[in-house]
Formats: C-alpha cells, structure tokens, sequence
C-alpha cells in the first residue's frame, strides 16, 4: 500500500512541475514604456512633431557619374535550365546564362545600382522628379532585355513581348504595387507604380520561371544602374548637404564593399555618404571585389 | 463494510431507472431534451418503437439482475452472514434456462426489427421527390442539386454547404458520398443515421412530415474538426423549395454585380 | 484497514489538487514576433536585430495593438478611456467579442470566437501556422502580409467587407476552410473585423521590423507611427470598396447554340498563345499539370535554400508548390460564379502566379476582349462535364456501389 500511495504522490509532483510556463516568451513586453508610447499615439499626439528634418541648406546642384569594375574573377557563370518553348528560349540549342553577374569589357560590372536615400522634396531639382514618360521594358528571346530598370515613381513601364509565345510578367512590388499580367506575342501592358520602393523588386515570369529582372521606381530621378560599359550618372544632385547613396547589386543585395576611388570601404547596410560641392562634377571610380559575389 | 458496497450497488438500478423516468418526463430540468427529439418524419415512429421495446426488455431484466446482486451481497456479507458454507455442483436445469431465455429474446428481437431494418435500409423509395447528393468532407457537408434538368454531373447542378432543403411530405432520397474520411450523416429529428464511406454512394431515404429547421451532424469520428460539423436540414414545402432553388440557381449564375 | 483507507484517500487529494493545478496554470496566448520576416530582413541587410529590438518592437505593437485577451488597450487619458483602434476605424465592440478567451457574456452570446474558431489554423497571431496547420494542404493563410487571394478588387487591392464575409458563409471547397454559415450574423462580423485588425497589426509589424532592420532603430515617433505606418494600412481596406472589379458587358445567351459557341470559342482562346495562352500553366488537357515548380508568395521566401533551415527552425511551414488549378474537378475554390470566374481571369490571383489578362486596345491588336474573356469562362465551367471530366457512367443508379 505504502508503494502505491508514493506512486501517487510521484505522479501528483510531476503534474504539478509539469504545469511550469514553458518557457519564456520570444519577447518581452515593458508595460509601462508601451502605456506612455500609447499615450502618444492617441490623436492630438501623432503629428504633433512636425517633420524634425535636417535644417541643412541645400547651396545648389551637382552631378555624379563613375563606372563600376569588378575587382577580381567573376564567379562561374549560371546555366538557367530552360525547359519550356525552347524553340523560342534556347534558339539552336544554345545554353542560356543566368545574368546576375554581367561583365563587360575591362572588367566593367552592369547593373550596379546607385541610388539616393529619404531626399525630401525641397531638395530634389525639379528637372529630377514628377518625369511622366514611358520607360520601355522588352523582352525577347525569354530574357528580358533591361535587367535592372531603374526608375521614377510618376514614369509608366511600358512592358513590350517581343516573342512569339506568351509571357506573364509579375512583379513583385509590395510598396509600389504588386502587377501580374499575361502578355500576349507582340502586345504591351503599362504598369504605374504607386509608391516608390525601397530596395529593387523582382520581376519574374510564371511560363518561363528562369527569367528574372528587377526594377526600381524612386520618388525621384536620383539613381541609376551602371550599363553594359560600367558607367552611370547622376545629374542635379543637390550640392550643400550630407547625401547617402545606396549601392545595391543582385547577388550582394545591399553592397557590402566597395572600393570608391582607390579605397577600400566597409558601407553599413550598402551606404556611403557624402557631400557635394555647388556645380561639382564628381567622378567616383568604383571597384567591387569579386569575393562579395560568392 | 459489504453490506456499504451492496447498498451502493443497489443505487445503480435506482438511479438509472431514475434518470429515465426523469428525461422522459420532458419537461424535468435538468434533464430537459434528453429524451427522443422531436420526430419529424413519417416513419421515424418505427425506430422509436423499437428503442421502447428493447428499452422494456433489458430494462426489467437489467432491474431484476441489479437487485438480486444487491440482495446477494447484502444476505451473505461476511460480517454478519455465519452460516456454513454449502457446496454445489452446479444445476445444469438452471444453466439450461439462463441460456435458453436470453437466447429466445434475442431471436425475438432479431426476427422483430427486420421489417424495421428493411424499410429504412433496403427498400428505397422508387420514385423520390427529391435526389440531392450529400458529399461529406471534413468538416461540413457539401450538397449538390440536380437543377432544373433533373440530372447530376451536368453544368447546371446547384451547389450548397450545410443547408440541406428538402420539400416537405415526399420521399426523399441522399445520395451519401465521403471526400475523405469516414463520416456519418444523422439527422436526429428524422431517425436518419448512416455512415459515409469513402469510394461508396450509399442511399439514404426519409419522409419529412413538418416544416422547420433541424439538426444535421456527423455522428462518425473524423478528425479534430469533428464536434463542429454541423449543417441544418430546412423542410419545406414545395412551393418555397422550388422558390429556394430557383434562387440558387440566380445566385450561382451571377454574371454581375453592379 | 484504517491505514489503508487514510492513505489512498490521501493519495487521491493529492492526485486531485495535482491536476487541478495543471488546469489553472494553462499559459496565456501572446503574440508572438514574425520570425520569418526577421530572418529575411537580417539576410537583407547583413546585419541582426539585437534582442533589445526586439523587445521593443513588441512593446510597440502592444502599445498599438494590445494582446489576444484585449485588442484595444483603453488606457486612460485625462480621465477618459480611448482606445488608439477605435480611433483608426475599429469597431472595438466586434473586436472584443471575437478576441480573449472563449466564453459567454451575460446575454449568452459567445466571446473569444477566434479562438474558438479559427486560431487553431490560422494561430492566435495570424500566421497561417496554428497546432493543425501543418496537417492541411494548402496551409491556412498568414494574414500578416495582408494579401489575400479570394476577392473581386483590383490585384493589388485588398478584399472588401463582402469577400471577407463570403470567405466565411461559404468557406474554400477543396481546402480545409470550412463554411460558416450557421454562426450568427453577428458573430460573422466580428470575425470579419478581428481579421482586419489581425491584417492591420501583421503589416504594420512587418514595417517595423522592416525599418528597424533599415536604419538601426525602432521607430517610436508617433508621427511615423500612425500616420506613415498605420494610417495607410487601415485605409487601404476602406478604399478596396472602390476597387472592386465589375464586368463592362455582363453575359447573356439568346440559345444554347450560342452558349455553345462561346465554349467552342474559349476553347480555340484557351489553348492559343495569343488568346488566354491558359494551357502553359493549367496544363495540354487542363489538368493543371503546365507548371510544377512555381511558389505562391507565402512559400517562396521559406523555399530559399540559404535561409530554409533557419526559416524551418522557427517553425515555417515546409514549403510547398503552388500547382495550378486542375479545371476538369468543378472545384472552385473562391466562388463557382461565372462573374467569381470572370475575376480570376481580369484580375489574375494576389500572392499566387496567376495572372490578369491583358485587354486589347483595338480590334486586332493582341490581347483578349473582354466577350473572349466571358468565353473562356463558359469554356471553364463546361469543362467538368466533358465526357474525358466524368466518372464512368454507374450501370444500376440508386444502390450501393463501389466507385
């Protein structure tokens, strides 16, 4: 009897250790700090801050341009296996190659994006924002033939398909609105991002799911991809004030390390800040190292 | 001390037959709907007839037996029971009656419910009112109309979940499919129980006799879902059915919205 | 004897006060962080989300938010109790009713009714990853990115108060989402309102781990806060009443040899490059066999092979493929209405890969019509009773039979 009654009492502990919160929480919660933060939220609070902007002054306007080399051996390039419409995709059994690393001559590194950050409006030239224009955006072959489009907010992508067959674009822009069209050989659509976006926003293709591009549409004209060649260039930046320029390339995401004008920086989060002097034409010689591509 | 236990024991033939006196009684809270619900079908009378019947016969044999246990234990305790021991070998007289009885009622009973089994179970009514097809999945009931052409599997069926209409005073015929697992398709207030079994249609029959809303559950564990699977069975009469239906079929044809 | 009797009896209290301890000590559901978005964000920008972070931005979306027992979090200010939601659009009555434990009020009207019906899919946060997600396919969905797929707005439009409200009556066939059409109207609309708030919170919790993993800090200004982050997200779902797509020519057949044309007409559009060019997904026969190895939007980010070990160890969800619809079943997941059908088509699918038909501009260009849209969908719906559709005809109708 004795035995049984310590098996109950064993079975009665363990239920009762057993019953410990299990484990802490993912996060803590400090009660007090969210009540005064609440607080603040309510209305007649929020906005109540007006916008505490930098109160530098802008002392007129400057252009950058560069070109961008690829400081080292490309990584092997990337077959895409393309196993649909082949006749059209991989015209004469060509293999395909993937393009997110694409060297030119001398090294020169394409799309590289450079971009300028949270620019507010009193600091943006007008000859550099609200541009209505169409940008063209084709594909052929099942490649699209801007790999990296940069772009302003208020421009519409006029996305051309000159196969053909059938494609599907679909971007995959959650701030300036997602689109997925089915575009007919020869036809167009016309997308009108709503926002701009922080960082590019992949552009794929249902059908053929090897094709990849990106686009960028920006509040303003302040940023470029570098081209076949390694160049870029940006025009009326404003001289006078502290401005961070983002650089971003496909297999790095936000670039890591650059070499700008023969030294060497480790940029946080890909940003490199600098100011410009009235009507300086500043030339930025940019060299990334290939082992970030790997 | 036994003679403690032989009065607890006498407490289950009390209790018992307490607790259904109490729920016939409808109307003795807290018992109240623990009784038959109400039945709304034609034939439904014949399956209650026969749960009274077999409720009377092991009733009062259930009775007899609790008592004379209680008795037993309360005649022969051993604190206050001094008398000597008598041995047996048995009384095959006795054992030939004990067998005999129980096995005679079962006959009884088995022979009694065929007609009952065969009306709900084989003899489908030949010309239905209504066919409507009952999918049961985990957790709801997806029903399919035949729509105006009378005919499954063609474009204009009509499709419901869980709002099973039936027009009132006409046989009506399910066909009981499973998209899963095992369910079972009960209606209480029709005395209408079968199990859905995947990969089978099986046939399922009913007369409706009044208008209202009932109850439609699932009565066969399938899933975690199971004790929310619930649809409502809604008798009609057949001008609103067909009122209802062709509704569902203005609903189901919607080429705009504006 | 008496020995016995003392320690069993003993025994037993001590089992009882055992499990009644068990019983009162249930943890209370909390919100828990979107790892998922973490991971992505610290891959993004190479850099981690420190634990103190962390805990703030918990503490942020407690303040704006509360828990899954009080969503609105009324604290007082100058004697009154304002509610931060209710101020935003909120009706805090429905959210009430839907949030906390389940129970029942006074008038006898159920209270915790998402947690009563839903959480044990869709988790007490939203996340499309409650205890029985893993056993569905598809899995449940995550209402933290606010896309949803089941609506009649424009692609990047959020569903209007009838989609939500449908998605409820008539639930998904062929999916694991029930029909709930025999709650009360009211309790609909509370469940309707807690997923809005469930949205709401999940997009703007992603903004904030988006920005803290952007520029290194939290934001707490309350102008950033409500009025870039939260202000936008809640009116995104008033606006979605006005994005709601209606056909410009609504069908309608003089005879059936029409509608017979028109499906002989979805047909040829079905299957042609230039038309609706639907068989590269949907398959040569419509079995929904075109495409293998697409993934829904859900799925994607988890099916990267860098970070998938690490997405899996907080608990993602396997990912899956997104396969296109076999159209020869008659299962129609978001509605089986030919204006249901049409939308799909116009508008393409949030989240997924399907994708919106291009109109033409003129007679001859490319792209479809919108009469050639109207045949395609008569071509989809007759598509389940085509003879290669049906099952095999049963000889003796009305008996049991082995299908």
């Amino acid at each position: 009897m004795k035995s049984i009654t310590s098996i109950f009492l064993c079975l009665s502990l363990l239920l009762l250790v057993g019953c410990e919160h299990r484990g802490g929480s993912a996060a803590d919660v400090d009660a007090t700090e969210a009540r005064q933060l609440y607080l603040t939220l309510l209305s007649g609070e929020a906005g109540a801050d007006a916008g505490s902007g930098a109160a530098q002054q802008r002392s007129g306007w400057a252009t950058i341009r560069g070109t961008v080399r690829l400081d080292g051996d490309p990584p092997p390039p990337k077959q895409l296996t393309v196993n649909r419409d082949t006749e059209v995709c991989a015209p004469g059994g060509a293999a395909v190659y993937s393009q997110d690393v694409v060297v030119g001559s001398a090294d020169a590194l394409a799309n590289l994006v450079v971009y300028a950050r949270d620019l507010s409006n009193d600091n943006v030239h007008p000859d550099a924002q609200g541009d209505a224009s169409e940008v063209i955006f084709d594909q052929r072959e099942c490649i699209f033939l801007s790999h990296v489009q940069v772009m302003q907010k208020t421009q519409k992508l006029k996305i051309l398909n000159s196969d053909p067959v059938g494609h599907n674009t679909n971007i995959a822009a959650s701030k300036a609105g997602t689109f997925n069209q089915n575009i007919s050989p020869g036809g167009s659509a016309i997308y009108q991002p709503v926002a701009s976006e922080s960082q590019p926003a992949g552009v794929s293709c249902s059908i053929h799911p090897w094709m990849r591009a990106y686009v960028l549409p920006l509040d303003n004209a302040y940023g470029a991809a570098s081209e076949q060649d390694g160049t870029f260039e940006i025009a009326n930046l404003p001289a006078g004030i502290e401005i961070e320029l983002q650089f971003w390339h496909e297999v790095t995401g936000n670039v890591p390390e650059l070499v700008i004008n023969g030294k060497s920086e480790k940029l946080n989060r890909g940003r490199y800040k600098l100011t410009l002097q009235p009507d300086e034409q500043l030339v930025l010689d940019l060299a990334l190292p290939a082992a970030t591509l790997r | 001390m036994g003679k403690f236990w032989s009065l607890l024991f006498f407490l289950v033939p009390i209790l018992g037959t307490g607790l259904f006196l109490i729920a016939a009684n409808d109307r003795a809270a807290p018992l109240v709907n623990h009784w038959f619900p109400k039945d709304v079908s034609q034939y439904g009378y014949v399956i209650d007839n026969l749960f009274m019947l077999i409720l009377w016969l092991t009733g009062i044999v259930f009775i007899a037996t609790e008592v004379c246990l209680a008795y037993f234990m309360w005649r022969y305790d051993r604190t206050s029971n001094h008398d000597p021991v008598k041995y047996t070998h048995g009384s095959h007289s006795l054992e030939v009656v004990w067998t005999i009885i129980p096995a005679a009622t079962l006959l009884f009973i088995a022979i009694y419910q065929m007609n009952a089994w065969a009306d709900t179970k084989i003899n489908r009514p030949l010309n239905p009112g209504e066919e409507i097809e009952v999918n049961a999945r985990q957790f709801e009931w997806r029903l399919r109309y035949r729509g105006p052409d009378g005919r499954f599997n063609t474009a204009d069926d009509l499709y419901t979940v869980n709002d099973l209409h039936v027009p009132e005073n006409e046989d009506i015929l399910i066909r009981l499919k499973s998209e899963d697992v095992l369910h079972s398709f009960f209606l209480p207030n029709l005395r209408v129980k079968q199990d859905a079994v995947p990969g089978m249609m099986i046939p399922v029959w009913f007369k409706p006799t009044e208008i209202g809303a009932y109850d439609l559950v699932c009565a066969e564990l399938c899933g975690w879902g199971h004790y929310k699977m619930r649809g409502r069975i809604i008798i009609q009469s057949r001008s609103d059915y067909d009122a209802w239906l062709a509704n569902l079929e203005k609903e189901q044809n919607v080429y705009t919205e504006q | 004897m008496l020995r016995n009797w003392i320690d069993r009896s003993l025994a037993l209290l001590l089992a009882v006060v055992g499990l009644a301890c068990w019983g009162c000590h249930a943890p209370q559901p909390e919100f828990h962080l979107n790892e998922i978005e973490i991971i992505e964000q610290q891959a993004a920008v190479s850099e981690e989300i420190t634990p103190e972070q962390r805990d703030q931005i918990a503490t942020v979306l407690y303040a704006m938010f509360g828990t899954p027992d009080a969503p609105d979090n009324p604290w007082e200010r100058e004697g009154a109790h304002v509610s931060l939601l209710a101020e935003q659009g909120f009706n805090v009555d429905l959210l009430r009713m839907a949030a906390g434990p389940v129970g029942s009020d006074e008038q006898g009207n159920t209270t915790g009714l998402y947690r009563l019906h839903c959480s044990h899919c869709h988790g007490i946060t939203g996340d499309g990853r409650g205890p029985t997600a893993a056993f569905l396919n598809p899995y449940p969905r995550d209402y933290r990115q606010g896309v949803f797929k089941a609506k009649s707005t424009e692609l990047a439009a959020k569903p209007t108060h009838a989609d939500l409200k449908r998605t409820l009556v008539e639930g998904f066939p062929g999916t694991a989402m029930p029909s709930f059409k025999l709650l009360k109207d009211i309790e609909l609309e509370a469940l309707v309102e807690y997923v809005k708030y469930l949205t709401v919170r999940g997009e703007t919790e992603i903004e904030l781990i988006f920005l803290t993993s952007d520029e290194g800090e939290v934001p707490t200004d309350p102008a950033v806060l409500v009025d870039e982050i939260l202000k936008p997200r809640v009116e995104a779902w008033k606006i979605a009443e006005e994005k709601v797509v209606h056909p410009v020519t609504p069908q309608s057949f003089a005879s059936e040899a029409e509608k017979l044309a028109s499906i002989e007409r979805g047909r040829t559009l079905f299957y042609a490059d230039t038309g609706g060019n639907c068989a590269s997904c949907h398959g040569n026969l419509a079995l929904g066999d075109g495409q293998l190895n697409l993934y829904d939007m859900w799925n994607e980010p988890i099916a990267n092979p860098e970070l998938e070990a690490a997405f899996l160890a907080v608990g993602a969800l396997p990912p899956r493929y997104l396969k296109p619809r076999n159209l020869r079943q008659g299962v129609y997941r978001f509605g089986r209405r030919p204006i249901d059908i049409y939308r799909r088509i116009y508008v393409g699918i949030a989240g997924a890969q399907m994708p919106a038909a291009t109109l033409k501009t003129s007679d001859e260009g490319p792209g479809v019509s919108e009469q050639d849209i109207w045949d395609i969908v008569n071509y989809v719906q007759s598509l389940p009773y085509e003879p290669l559709s049906l099952p095999p005809e049963l000889e003796r109708a009305g008996l049991r039979e082995r299908l």
